[in-house]
């Protein structure tokens, strides 16, 4: 909210804060009110002057308005600002028109916010200083076009003089959600009083005593969600005026000035946090209305020219919105939210029923957010106004307005006030600190708070009824620490009485990123959030976890795998011409889950992608057994590799693994789970995100990390190693395109059980003649030097393994 | 041939010597002058065979000589090899000399870097690890209960408009979203743990916002939860300036003010001094000294109750901020949606 200084002061001096005569009175008194709202949750988020600054504006008649050729935006005006001559101004408002009085800032003023005024030329027109609105001049936040000065002003007169400019300062507050009582003058200027100790009193109100009052017919409301309705009738309000500073308020506060009537509404929701609203009475049957729920599909049209529909279910369950009704049982507003159009105040409006109500904040909330529409008086009732403040805000209207009602007609529903017990030892114990009490209760009882004690060290507080936040001993707590001062709350060492620790997976995270980046791989974080159809360009045609109010359709679709992240992240990076990208990441990907089960299937995942433009990338398989050798974890235990067409591509997609080479692609397998996929990525799925530009290769990676490298190995005892000599021979086998490396390399390691043995591929020979892989085998005994004639048996049991049905052929 | 013939001889063959090793520039040079000189075909072997053809009594004295001449040149000889044999081992080594420098592209792997939101994550679990906290985890996918209703916020209330959420198509309507903080963490860790519970809980969030240039629909928060007998305000208030200091250096500082969260009560906004202008005022901090990194207080005696811990026996704190943030103020990161763009220059130029 925007909190306006001289307004503030009508409660409290605050004035008096600062020293008047010297320097930088305004600075000194900003800083310091900002200070004590800041300290007290009243944040601060700017600080605007007003009225100040302006020594060198004055009033100018507009004399002549000419087109600028080619110019549609501005115009060249001439205008007499009292020189003898009249000055050229080019300007870019179009709400005046000649004879009509406009401030005038010449060259070498100084705006507010130190925007200085030069000697200008547009479309080759000097322009001898600018015509200003009121934002500009700091006197209000209206930026639609000129400030339009009464025709009585004299032109060359100073501005300040001729309208009366008063120096005055505006805060813009952050009132957080449970201080519906800060959100307007008298709120924030009874917190501040409390904290300077300054006397405070209410402003002048209208007598309404001798007013005829009448209880409202109790069909009048018919709803639990209103508690009081409060109806004034006013005879001719066309002649009212409301004081000089009603208006000047309103636009320092961010409101227009409309007419009387609407801006002592406005004005008295500002400054007491009540909503009114003012009905035309001759669009009215009867100077009578009333409150009750809207039927199902109930339809209106607000003040905004918007057609409502009213209490519409959503998704089933119920909905209920209020509406504010004539005699005849017509809509004629959302109640609390926004009036109707049909008895909106007009320029010839006369005579006005004034609607002072008190509503359910809860049921506001809901219409407020069902019909997406928000607007000053639902901002309040969903936070919750003080149910006392009605009588006082009409008896404000009335005086603002100066006039009395001729009738008042009331229905009330009252509750009793809240009662909140403290233990002060308690109080003492959650915030760690001894508190000067006396001085504490002080500062809640002007803060209109109420007490009695119980007992020795209870204190039973009566809460005032624009306090809703104040319900539990702890929000008492609240109060009394905000009061003590946050700040002066001695802070301590925490000692805490354990060791603290990474999990197994955690540390694993870091030692997965730290071995990626290592091998230089960059992390990358991509959107969990996906576009319809980008998974099943990817071959996924499973069913989707997707959002259901999504910002954009782009980002409705939760990932099942990391793929398309990376898949983007590649493109964006071919785009910007790289030939060499290798990326990893870490993150969630999720599943719809079984029957019955709320929560989806969320699983961690770990991708690399490696891209070359020319050569090979990172081999997939050579870094999947490097991170399983890494973190001593054994791939030929409990985990198989088998090509992806074994299992089909429909049950790898199905698992989330996607965008494979078909043929030139693994799967990783534990018990009958897939749990990683790996290989080349499928061209299409390249040129996808790279287009053209994509004609390098991409190997790929992808791992559940939970069921891989998440596992804790198996202690082992460290091995000794063989100090005799250790033997070498090749094996050349002829195998079928089918035949997986590892596997025949796992035959043969598994034939030499016993000795220390290391089984590598050293060649790869595709061509006319078929296929060919040739191993290096070295092999040790941990006890003697192996002999020729025991070397001969060896070699023939790693052929033997190699050959057994299904297998390999040697090659001469 | 008599003494004075042979003396002769053998002075020439010696001369030639003397003239032929002074242009020995290789071992392979100095192989050839022993092999033409001492070798058993060599000029000196030559003459002791005429030995023979001498009178008996000459040839001690000519075999003395003889002998005498072979073991001088076969000393020089010797003399000279290491030399000559160094001189070959640095020509070996000059053959093989290169430029270290010449890198062909595609040689080198490069090192790769952890994305900034992880580096930055790291390093605050390490400080808070260090403190004593466990780290705690919790799903991205939340229920409605855990992410709201246990963290005392009801339907309809306000706290939820400001952090709109997505619900997801699971389900009843409405009853699981994306979750909007690591809070609802806190209520698992409350759940599930023993106490005293001393624990941070990091982790990515969803907002339903636009993303510019300080938001991405998706981010990353830390949260922390303190539960234990006796925990009081003042603690809260000294673990989050100890964080300060150790994360952001002795020249920060924090301070709490009042706000309003509604797991919390007391609840409090932790501001630390401006790391930009150092407290002394500008326009990152519009001229307060101060920033707002995130929200704090006491665990709200409703979300005890949500979980089941006596509040009248255990009191606890809670504080969380955002990661990225951190990240985006430590690198001057001017728009945060080159986080998510994975540009390689970009990940690799901090």
């Amino acid at each position: 909210m925007r909190a306006v200084l001289s307004w503030l002061c009508d409660f409290a001096d605050f004035y008096s804060l600062a020293d008047r005569q010297a320097p930088g009175y305004y600075d000194v008194l900003a800083a310091t009110l900002a200070d004590a709202m800041n300290a007290r949750g009243l944040v601060v988020e700017g600080i605007e002057k007003s009225g100040m600054g302006l020594d060198r504006v004055v009033v100018a008649k507009v004399v002549e308005i000419h087109p600028i050729k080619g110019a549609e935006r501005i115009r060249r005006i001439m205008v007499d600002a009292g020189a003898g001559e009249l000055e050229q101004i080019v300007c870019g408002a179009f709400n005046f028109s000649e004879g009509d009085h406009v401030p005038l800032a010449r060259v070498g003023t100084v705006l507010p916010g130190d925007f200085a005024i030069g000697l200008r030329k547009m479309k080759g027109v000097e322009s001898h200083g600018m015509l200003c609105s009121a934002r500009e001049l700091a006197l209000g936040t209206d930026y639609d076009g000129l400030l339009l000065l009464d025709k009585g002003t004299d032109p060359g007169a100073p501005l300040a003089e001729a309208i009366n400019v008063v120096p005055d300062i505006v805060f813009d507050l952050a009132i957080e959600a449970n201080r519906p009582d800060a959100n307007c003058h008298l709120g924030v200027a009874r917190e501040l009083a409390v904290h300077f100790r300054l006397p405070f009193s209410i402003p002048a109100l209208a007598d309404l005593c001798g007013v005829k009052r009448s209880d409202l017919d109790p069909g009048a409301v018919r709803t639990e969600g209103c508690d009081a309705l409060l109806l004034a009738r006013f005879g001719d309000v066309s002649a009212a005026v409301v004081p000089d500073y009603v208006p000047r308020r309103l636009g320092l506060a961010g409101m227009r000035s409309i007419s009387a009537a609407v801006d002592a509404s406005n004005y008295v929701m500002l400054e007491f946090g009540q909503p009114t609203h003012p009905y035309d009475l001759a669009a009215l049957p009867a100077a009578y209305v009333g409150v009750r729920e809207a039927g199902v599909g109930e339809e209106l049209t607000t003040l905004d020219g918007k057609r409502r529909a009213l209490s519409v279910p959503k998704g089933g369950a119920p909905a209920v919105d209020m509406v504010i009704v004539d005699s005849n049982d017509q809509a004629i507003g959302v109640a609390g939210v926004m009036g109707g159009e049909s008895s909106e105040i007009g320029a010839d409006t006369r005579s006005v029923l004034l609607e002072v109500a008190h509503f359910s904040a809860q049921m506001i909330a809901k219409t407020s957010k069902r019909l997406g529409l928000r607007s000053e008086a639902s901002a309040r009732f969903e936070r919750g106004v003080d149910p006392e403040i009605a009588e006082p805000a009409l008896a404000r209207y009335s005086q603002l307005l100066g006039i009395l009602p001729e009738e008042i007609a009331c229905y009330r529903r009252t509750s009793a006030p809240a009662v909140v017990r403290l233990r002060l030892a308690r109080l003492e114990a959650l915030l760690g600190a001894s508190l000067p009490i006396e001085k504490l209760v002080r500062d809640l009882e002007l803060m209109g708070f109420s007490w009695h004690r119980i007992e020795e060290g209870v204190l039973e507080f009566v809460i005032p009824s624009n306090r809703p936040d104040v319900r539990i001993e702890a929000d008492l707590v609240e109060e009394f620490a905000r009061h003590y001062g946050y700040a002066n709350i001695e802070r301590r060492q925490l000692l805490v009485p354990k060791v603290g620790h990474l999990t197994h997976a955690q540390r694993m995270r870091r030692a997965i990123s730290e071995f990626s980046a290592a091998r230089g791989f960059q992390e990358a974080w991509s959107a969990t959030l996906l576009a319809p159809g980008e998974q099943e360009a990817y071959g996924d045609d499973a069913a989707k976890i997707t959002v259901s109010n999504p910002m954009a359709v782009e980002e409705s679709v939760l990932r099942r795998s990391l793929v398309p992240g990376m898949l983007r992240s590649l493109g964006a990076n071919l785009r910007r011409g790289e030939a060499h990208v290798d990326l990893f990441e870490l993150g969630k990907v999720f599943s719809i889950p079984a029957a019955g089960a709320d929560f989806p299937n969320e699983t961690e995942r770990a991708a690399w992608l490696s891209y070359r433009a020319d050569g090979g990338p990172e081999h997939a398989y050579g870094l999947l057994a490097d991170l399983f050798d890494r973190f001593g974890l054994d791939l030929s235990s409990g985990f198989e590799l088998v090509r992806s067409a074994e299992i089909g591509p429909g049950a790898l997609a199905q698992a989330g693994y996607l965008g494979l080479h078909p043929g030139n692609s693994l799967v990783l397998v534990a018990g009958s789970r897939v749990v990683g996929a790996l290989g080349m990525l499928h061209p299409q799925a390249l040129a996808h995100v790279g287009g053209e530009g994509a004609t390098g290769q991409a190997g790929y990676l992808e791992l559940d990390l939970v069921a891989t490298l998440f596992l804790e190995p198996e202690l082992k005892r460290a091995v000794s190693v063989s100090p005799y000599p250790r033997a070498e021979f090749d094996l050349s086998f002829a195998v079928e395109r089918e035949m997986l490396a590892v596997h025949l390399e796992k035959r043969v390691g598994e034939a030499l059980a016993g000795l220390e043995a290391r089984v590598q591929l050293i060649d790869e020979y595709l061509g006319a003649g078929g296929r060919s892989l040739t191993y290096r085998v070295t092999v040790a005994a941990s006890d003697r030097t192996l002999g020729e004639a025991e070397l001969r048996v060896i070699r023939e049991r790693a052929i033997a393994a190699a050959v057994e049905p299904g297998g390999a052929t040697l090659r001469g | 041939m008599d003494l004075e013939e042979l003396s002769s001889t053998l002075s020439s063959i010696e001369g030639e010597y003397r003239e032929r090793s002074a242009a020995v520039a290789s071992l392979h040079d100095l192989e050839t002058l022993r092999s033409e000189f001492v070798s058993k075909k060599g000029k000196v072997a030559l003459v002791y065979r005429q030995l023979g053809a001498m009178p008996a009594e000459m040839r001690p004295k000519a075999g003395e000589l003889i002998n005498a001449l072979r073991e001088r040149i076969e000393a020089d000889i010797a003399a000279a090899a290491p030399a000559l044999e160094e001189a070959a081992r640095l020509e070996r080594l000059a053959a093989t000399a290169g430029d270290p420098s010449a890198l062909v592209a595609g040689v080198r792997r490069g090192a790769g870097r952890l994305h900034l939101v992880t580096r930055t994550r790291i390093q605050l679990e390490d400080i808070f690890v260090g403190m004593g906290f466990t780290v705690e985890e919790g799903p991205e996918v939340e229920s409605e209960w855990y992410n709201f209703e246990a963290l005392n916020i009801p339907k309809y209330h306000p706290a939820r408009d400001g952090q709109d959420s997505f619900y997801l198509n699971l389900g009843e309507e409405d009853s699981m979203v994306l979750r909007t903080h690591t809070s609802p963490v806190q209520v698992r860790v409350m759940q599930n743990r023993e106490l005293p519970i001393y624990a941070i809980m990091p982790g990515r969030v969803f907002r339903r916002d636009t993303a510019d240039a300080r938001h991405t629909v998706g981010f990353h928060q830390i949260e922390g939860l303190v539960v234990d007998k006796g925990i009081t305000f003042g603690h809260l208030a000294g673990t989050i300036e100890n964080f300060t200091r150790e994360y952001f250096g002795p020249d920060i500082t924090s301070r709490l003010r009042p706000a309003y969260f509604p797991f919390t009560e007391p609840s409090a906004e932790f501001e630390i001094t401006c790391t930009i202008c150092k407290g002394s005022g500008c326009r990152t901090c519009s001229h307060t000294g101060w920033i707002e990194l995130g929200g704090c207080g006491m665990v709200h005696p409703n979300v005890f109750e949500a979980v089941g811990v006596d509040s009248e026996q255990y009191s606890g704190f809670a504080f969380g901020f955002g990661i990225d943030r951190l990240a985006q103020m430590r690198w001057e990161i001017p728009d945060m949606r080159v986080l998510t763009e994975n540009d390689i220059r970009y990940l690799s130029s901090v």
